[in-house]
């Protein structure tokens, strides 16, 4: 067996590859296209003022975790307060912060100490106090030591939690005013079947943010941003919507979704085990609702723009980030091997996982290799300088593609972009291999040998700085007035 | 193979970039076009009003569409818009959606019925609650906005065979508060199906109505009609209660039941203040136990202790009795952590009275105070 036959071997490999991807996008991005049409007119006919209004509104409870949130938990509390939904509670979980966090929140809320029943149902650690905000009633403070991670945080607020439905956001996530609304409708047509519901998100970095509200959205303002931007888009309507479509999904993002309770108290609450929760407790959702075969419940993702959240700001934090990402994946995907390619599971285990396995889980080791074989091969003359470079193209039309066939959909339905915002993310997307993708690359095999050095570190990530969010002192407790307004 | 790999290459990226240019010129075409139309329509947020200019459209010819068109979403919009702009003709037309096999537009015809609040679509509301096709809280949720009008073919509901549409129906009815309250539905009390006769207790609970009656759920075999008729004596006068509520504290089987019954017992502890004072003393241990908890969590025992320390003799002797009976059960309520939050003149007069009372209890108290 020669050096020329191995590599023609991993070249047409790694072809297919490439190409498998591709047309798994463009599937699914057909898929998408009906689906997210279907999800638009929906939302335009809608009478959401009649359920919005309505005393047979399906009550929910907001979970808020925050460590070290001072810069931005108090547009994140305002963004909820500004919410149009008739019935919610929120419950904010201070995870152990040294910073200002619970200083803002104390300021902007008005927290007196109450003495209630609390029963810890998941060893979620120990509670400092709870507080309840004389402003507003329905919102209420839990202060803790931290112990298992974000999901640590969210079990202690499960415990509070009183409504049948319980919305999981970060603490840095801006809320459309409409995004419970939009959700929560699909939970009411059907709410013994939908256990979980999510939408789409964006990067609100490099916008102008005032009192909880986007006031202005920029898209050629930090260019890391909107990198990120572009990927949302491409991992949240790429796939996501399609998956929604199969029943399918494998991950409710927890910057924003919302689960039925007593499916989350039935499975034990969220998973202090993983690097992160959100990715396990959707497999956990979706191994559950078929293990009799049938999927028993549904397990939605919607393409309204529920919301804005913030992204890394510096290479270095976004590679923290990527790492995380990557190890969750791979523990999820190690913990539910069973499920991958089993007819049991349904399109979960057929559609869903060989492409998570494949893109999410090996698509970082397998696309740097790509490069560094061919390279090899152009080194040693195995390919010519124009066969080498054709490949390359090859790899940055595969990238682009893979993004602009999401962005085409999102687009189409959302009008997000006005033409130069369009034209700039179609120039992105193109520079996108041979920039930003390899930082993201990098920090995907970084996770991988992480995770199978037994690292689970829950890494949290750097904040950027508080001029990205246009806001001025966060910090300082704000007047009664101030708040007031805000709200207004 | 120098073979397909390496030299079809350029093929591949050909169709690649065809279609690579193919999605941005028609991407950029499709924004700046739907831009345009946007600009003219004017539309825009969540609330937006219908597509395709249906709003000026004539009935008839909204009626039109709805037969003609084979979109799904056409349809719906001329139904929809039909129920805006001539709601006593839109009905008919709800009917025959209602029955159709495509999943949205049934949906939506719901919807529609809700935005035109006939009483014609009340009736056909009222039937699809029947088929359970769409869940109920969601055509709660359309009814409750009716006007006073609907009210009969709303009501037409309460007799039907269906238990569920029975008690959707109390429900609506419980949350329409400017509606006077509906006799009939007492009877609906003896109801064989649970969900009705939670749905009744509910209902005169918010109404405010018809204690006795509710008095006797708390009797029911199936735990949340307990559940309900519990929360609807809460809303009225939960101390007349007060030895019903530590009943079901401590022998109904339901979680539920437990926690509702607790809860209404602290809503007014002074007026339940008999009933769990006999209890302490009389009751048996476990009743006892619960009562101690409900004192403890109202934050009463404080009150209690200061009261002996009262310049009103009446004050003083109530309080008096209740503590007596409260250390005669012998249950740890934290009186070591109570009386530490007092001055020390106060902590050792309510120390000298409780000696006094119970003197096998005088070795375990602290004359310690909060940083002492």
């Amino acid at each position: 067996m020669d050096a020329k036959f191995v590599f023609n071997q991993l070249f047409w490999f790694y072809l297919s590859y490439f190409l498998i991807v591709i047309a798994y996008y463009f599937i699914f991005g057909i898929i998408g296209l009906i689906e997210a049409g279907r999800r638009m007119h929906e939302d335009q006919i809608e009478d959401y003022e009649s359920l919005n209004h309505s005393h047979f509104t399906l009550p929910v409870s907001i979970l808020v975790p925050a460590h070290n949130e001072e810069s931005c938990i108090r547009n994140t509390m305002l963004s909820i307060l500004g919410l149009n939904y008739r019935n919610y509670e929120v419950i904010v979980i201070d995870d152990d912060s040294t910073d200002k966090t619970f200083d803002v929140l104390q300021g902007m809320l008005d927290l007196e100490a109450e003495d209630i029943p609390y029963r810890d149902h998941f060893k979620s650690g120990t509670i400092k106090g709870l507080y309840r905000s004389k402003r507003y009633e329905h919102i209420r403070v839990i202060r803790k030591f931290s112990r298992g991670h974000k999901a640590g945080a969210l079990n202690a607020g499960l415990n509070l939690a009183k409504h049948r439905y319980v919305c999981v956001i970060d603490s840095d996530t801006l809320l459309e005013p409409n995004a419970l609304l939009q959700v929560m409708t699909h939970a009411e047509k059907a709410p013994e079947r939908v256990i979980g519901v999510s939408s789409f998100f964006g990067i609100s970095n490099g916008f102008t943010v005032q009192d909880g509200k986007v006031i202005k959205r920029r898209w050629r303002a930090n260019l890391l941003g909107d990198f990120q931007q572009l990927e949302y888009i491409r991992s949240f309507i790429g796939t996501r919507i399609g998956w929604s479509r199969l029943n399918s999904l494998p991950i409710l993002s927890g910057a924003f979704a919302v689960w039925e309770k007593r499916f989350l108290l039935h499975i034990g609450g969220f998973s202090g085990q993983y690097s992160s929760e959100d990715m396990e407790i959707t497999f956990h959702a979706q191994k559950d609702s078929r293990r009799g075969g049938k999927a028993k419940y549904e397990i939605l993702f919607l393409p309204y723009v529920a919301g804005w959240t913030l992204g890394p700001e510096t290479i270095k934090s976004l590679m923290t980030q990527r790492n995380r990402w990557q190890r969750v994946a791979t523990e999820a995907m190690a913990h539910y091997a069973p499920m991958f390619l089993n007819p049991r599971y349904g399109t979960f285990g057929m559609v869903t996982l060989p492409y998570f396995l494949f893109y999410e889980v090996l698509g970082a080791v397998i696309e740097i290799s790509s490069v560094i074989v061919t390279t090899l091969g152009f080194l040693t003359g195995l390919m010519n300088v124009g066969q080498y470079a054709s490949f390359l193209l090859f790899l940055v039309l595969f990238q682009s593609l893979t993004t602009m066939i999401p962005l085409w959909v999102f687009n189409y339905r959302q009008k997000l972009f006005d033409t130069g915002g369009l034209l700039y993310m179609i120039t992105l997307s193109f520079f996108e291999m041979l920039t930003y993708r390899w930082i993201t690359t990098a920090a995907r095999v970084q996770g991988l040998y992480d995770f199978c050095r037994g690292n689970h570190a829950f890494t949290r990530m750097e904040r950027p700085a508080q001029n990205s969010r246009g806001n001025s002192d966060h910090t300082s407790p704000l007047k009664d007035e101030e708040t007031e307004a805000a709200v207004r | 193979m120098t073979a397909f790999g390496f030299d079809h290459l350029w093929t591949v990226n050909a169709v690649l970039g065809a279609l690579w240019l193919l999605t941005a010129v028609s991407m950029i075409a499709l924004n700046a076009w739907s831009h345009f139309l946007e600009s003219r329509a004017g539309r825009g947020g969540v609330f937006r009003p219908l597509n395709g200019g249906l709003e000026d459209a004539e009935p008839f010819e909204l009626k039109r569409k709805f037969f003609k068109s084979w979109n799904r979403w056409q349809k719906i919009e001329a139904l929809t818009a039909l129920a805006h702009r001539a709601p006593e003709q839109a009905s008919e037309l709800i009917g025959i959606a209602l029955k159709s096999k495509i999943e949205d537009v049934r949906y939506f015809a719901l919807v529609a019925a809700g935005i035109a609040k006939t009483p014609e679509c009340a009736e056909l509301l009222v039937k699809s609650l029947d088929l359970g096709d769409i869940h109920g809280m969601r055509i709660a949720s359309l009814l409750e906005n009716f006007p006073e009008s609907a009210m009969p073919a709303m009501e037409g509901g309460l007799d039907h065979v269906n238990p569920r549409v029975r008690a959707w129906i109390i429900r609506v009815l419980t949350q329409r508060k400017q509606t006077p309250f509906n006799p009939s539905i007492l009877q609906k009390a003896d109801d064989l199906h649970p969900a009705v006769r939670a749905a009744v207790f509910e209902y005169l609970g918010e109404h405010r109505m018809a204690e006795n009656l509710i008095a006797q759920g708390l009797y029911d075999k199936v735990w949340f009609v307990r559940a309900e008729a519990c929360r609807a004596l809460g809303r009225m006068h939960p101390e007349r209660h007060a030895a019903q509520f530590i009943r079901l504290m401590i022998h109904d089987p339901s979680t539920l039941v437990k926690t509702v019954a607790e809860k209404n017992l602290l809503k007014n502890i002074d007026a339940a203040m008999p009933a769990i004072r006999e209890c302490l003393e009389n009751g048996p241990r476990l009743s006892q136990r619960i009562c101690v908890q409900a004192l403890v969590e109202s934050g009463e025992t404080a009150n209690i202790l200061l009261n002996n320390l009262s310049r009103d003799p009446k004050v003083r002797a109530e309080a008096s009795s209740v503590l007596r009976a409260l250390l005669k059960t012998n249950i740890f309520f934290g009186l070591n952590h109570q009386l530490e939050r007092f001055a020390p003149e106060i902590r050792e007069q309510l120390v000298a009275i409780i000696t006094n009372m119970e003197p096998s209890i005088a070795p375990q108290l602290t004359l310690q105070g909060k940083g002492q």
